[in-house]
């Protein structure tokens, strides 16, 4: 009997963090599969709230979108509860407002976005993204005993999101991720990622596709980072015309300082890349320096090819250089 | 045998401490002269965003990191002054101008972790932390920072 008792209790111990950390599920998303350019979407998130502390929290509520697309692109999102019976936690439509630019998650004491960066990732994105992150102004009061404390012991939050897509053709997974303000994503409570994301497809924009579901052949390293920061570009070339040549040059163009242009077209020491194996290269510049700009020169735009020694193979994007896009946030 | 097994252990803990560079490092000269100049360099340039909590070591990666030089020069045993040098590369890792002639410092020690000050204007200029000179910073990106960690370069 007394090994029993031991056992229920172990198994309490194992299955406590599990329903710790399922406080805030994502149950359902409702979101267009395929959108155009320039277009409102409308986005619904059904969020179920379970009792696991006695924390009263703000809905904290992070969207992942291509680092390129604007905050501004989010036009509103509003909360609406079902399934409340404290006066307190029914609300209707509440607008939900952005985060501060200085408040941080208190688990970890990141940055919101950083910390849904840290935390949930890029739910299966291969190019740069950035959460951006909202908050309830309704504080919710979830309790294990409501009939002890005001508040209610589950409940059903909809996040409804109106934004507006991107100029550009971009296929993506749209991420959803939400915690509470209180306990943020605190370490022990909070395990693997539990965001959901779907696919949707903005077409009939400018330039090809840009599927952010396929590893790229250019990529970077940091994904995030400003042009005034050092970063690698990094070519995987099994795929292409330059997979048997012993040596790979990185060259391109810089645009600066109102449509100014400078290009590096010589292979060479300054341009040769690492190659890292597997049929991964890369080549980790500072464009001030690899370019030899003008002290100030505000830098605009990147473009990049590629190149064996002699630059008789050279692999160069569908329709011109490899883009590289600055993602500072 | 099994004082055999004792010596071998005994010898190779001696080899392993042998191993330890303790002069690549950037401790505190531990003689017991009281003025003189240490020269540091660059051991490690480490980048950190979100997605490299740990950190890249790029110090390879740009010949231009191996020309910066920081000399720390020590009056009675205390640090009095700084000379740096940035070299080639293109880019400071401070927000203002360091004089790269020889200019007054000294360690201030009312802060954790101790900081090296310029006498004149109060500016830190390198932090003092586990042993080693560091300095951090960001170039654009607020994502984006990076670590210089010095080692003796004499």
């Amino acid at each position: 009997m007394k090994l029993l008792k031991n056992y229920k209790f172990l198994l309490a111990i194992l299955v406590l963090p599990f329903i710790v950390a399922t406080c805030y599920t994502i149950e359902e998303i409702t979101q267009p599969a395929s959108a155009t350019p320039n277009s409102p979407i409308g986005v619904t998130v059904r969020i179920r709230l379970d009792a696991e502390t006695d924390s009263p929290s703000k809905l904290i509520f992070g969207i992942l979108v291509p680092a390129n697309w604007n905050s501004s692109q989010i036009a509103s999102m509003s909360v609406t509860t079902t399934g409340a019976n404290y006066p307190a936690n029914i609300v209707t439509n509440e607008a939900m407002t952005p985060v501060g630019p200085t408040e941080t998650d208190p688990a970890i004491g990141m940055l919101w976005s950083e910390a849904f960066q840290m935390k949930e990732g890029l739910l299966n994105n291969l190019r740069p993204m950035k959460w951006i992150v909202y908050k309830s102004s309704t504080t919710f009061a979830i309790h294990d005993h409501p009939e002890s404390n005001p508040g209610d012991k589950t409940m059903t939050a909809t996040v409804s999101i109106n934004l507006t897509t991107g100029a550009q053709n971009v296929k993506f997974f749209m991420g959803y991720a939400c915690c509470g303000s209180h306990e943020g994503f605190s370490g022990d409570r909070w395990g693997s990622p539990k965001g959901r994301a779907s696919v949707i497809t903005v077409t009939d924009g400018t330039g090809g596709l840009t599927d952010y579901t396929v590893p790229p052949p250019v990529s970077t390293v940091p994904q995030n980072f400003g042009w005034g920061d050092i970063f690698s570009v990094q070519f995987k070339e099994l795929q292409s015309a330059l997979r048997d040549a012993p040596k790979i040059y990185l060259l391109g163009t810089v645009t600066y300082d109102g449509g100014q242009t400078k290009t590096v077209n010589q292979t060479g020491a300054k341009t040769l890349m690492e190659n890292l194996g597997e049929g991964s290269w890369q080549r980790y510049i500072y464009l001030k320096d690899f370019f030899d700009l003008p002290a100030g020169a505000v830098v605009e735009g990147l473009s990049v090819y590629f190149a064996n020694e002699d630059k008789s193979i050279t692999v160069q994007d569908t329709g011109g250089e490899f883009v590289i896009e600055e993602a500072r946030e | 045998m099994k004082n055999f097994a004792l010596i071998l252990a005994a010898a190779s803990l001696l080899l392993s401490f042998s191993g330890c560079k303790e002069d690549d490092r950037t401790k505190m000269d531990q003689s017991d002269r009281t003025d003189y100049d240490l020269v540091y360099g660059l051991r490690q340039v480490m980048q950190y965003d979100p997605m490299n909590i740990d950190g890249i070591n790029i110090v390879d990666k740009f010949d231009f990191f191996g020309t910066l030089r920081l000399t720390i020069h020590y009056a009675g045993g205390k640090i009095s002054a700084v000379t740096f040098s940035n070299g080639n590369i293109p880019f400071a890792p401070v927000d203002f101008t360091v004089p790269t002639e020889k200019t007054e410092a000294f360690l201030d020690t009312d802060v954790l972790p101790n900081v090296i000050r310029l006498k004149e204007s109060g500016k830190a200029i390198a932090t003092y932390l586990r042993g080693e000179f560091i300095i951090t910073f960001r170039l654009d990106s607020p994502l984006v920072s990076y670590k210089y960690t010095f080692k003796s370069v004499e």
